[in-house]
């Protein structure tokens, strides 16, 4: 069960939904993480360079260049609201960074026009529906629906932009593997 | 032309190359390229696409895109 926002140019959030008609069965956590995930892809992105949330996993992790760029963005309080309020926020500038899949950045033309946050499911899981509702809501970069895609290190080969594999991971259709187990604790 | 004169124009031109303000621009390592920067951060051109919440999808029109791709 999804929730999605949409944030303008601007990172101020014109639109919030949930997949149901009961919002609460949906995991309450996540409506302020779609919320943080459409800010993040808006406000890393430019006109020229699409760049979703779940490239940003590596690039964040301690000694990568964007290590602590969450610090100067943090997830406004007030916009922490109850599932049937989901609206309350609309025009607010809520904030927050996310370093993981679901959150894309949307576009017409050559324009930055917003961005899109989805959570619900696994990190991985929302990135590909969320690509996916941007490509059915027509608003792709300008270089294809595929131009700021999940990367996986274990499909693609080591880059700065990889994503580790969640459980049951799939991406455009075909299966890729499972997340990694810990071990030693 | 005299062996003195010969070597006060090489020294000029020595002189000349070694001067900071007459060296190659963008020989350091640490500099990027020129303009690259401005260009990924131009504001939208005029006539580019409208970025207004009126421009995007609306709740109703997201919880349905959702539903369809979430399937």
């Amino acid at each position: 069960m999804e929730w999605g926002t949409i944030v303008n140019r601007l990172g101020e959030i014109c639109a919030t939904a949930v997949a149901t008609d009961d919002p609460a069965s949906a995991w309450p956590g996540s409506q302020a993480i779609s919320k943080a995930k459409a800010y993040t892809a808006n406000a890393y992105s430019t006109d020229g360079l699409p760049l979703s949330t779940a490239r940003l996993y590596t690039l964040t992790q301690p000694g990568h260049s964007l290590w602590g760029v969450a610090e100067p963005n943090p997830f406004r309080a007030d916009c922490l609201v109850a599932p049937d309020d989901m609206n309350a926020t609309k025009g607010k500038i809520c904030g927050g960074s996310i370093a993981f899949g679901g959150g894309v950045p949307l576009y017409k033309g050559k324009t930055r026009v917003g961005g899109l946050g989805v959570s619900g499911d696994t990190a991985c899981a929302d990135h590909e529906i969320a690509k996916r509702v941007r490509h059915l809501a027509q608003l792709d970069p300008e270089k294809g629906e595929y131009a700021d895609d999940i990367v996986f290190t274990a499909a693609d080969g080591p880059s700065p932009f990889a994503h580790p594999l969640c459980d049951n991971t799939w991406r455009n259709g075909k299966k890729l593997g499972d997340e990694a187990k810990a071990a030693g604790y | 032309m005299s062996r003195s004169t010969v070597t006060y124009a090489v020294s000029v031109v020595l002189l000349m190359l070694a001067m900071p303000g007459c060296s190659k621009p963008g020989s350091t390592p640490a500099e990027t390229q020129a303009g690259a920067a401005a260009d990924q951060n131009r504001a939208p051109q005029a006539g580019g696409a409208a970025a207004k919440c009126s421009d995007l999808p609306s709740s109703d029109d997201l919880k349905m895109v959702a539903h369809g791709a979430g399937r």
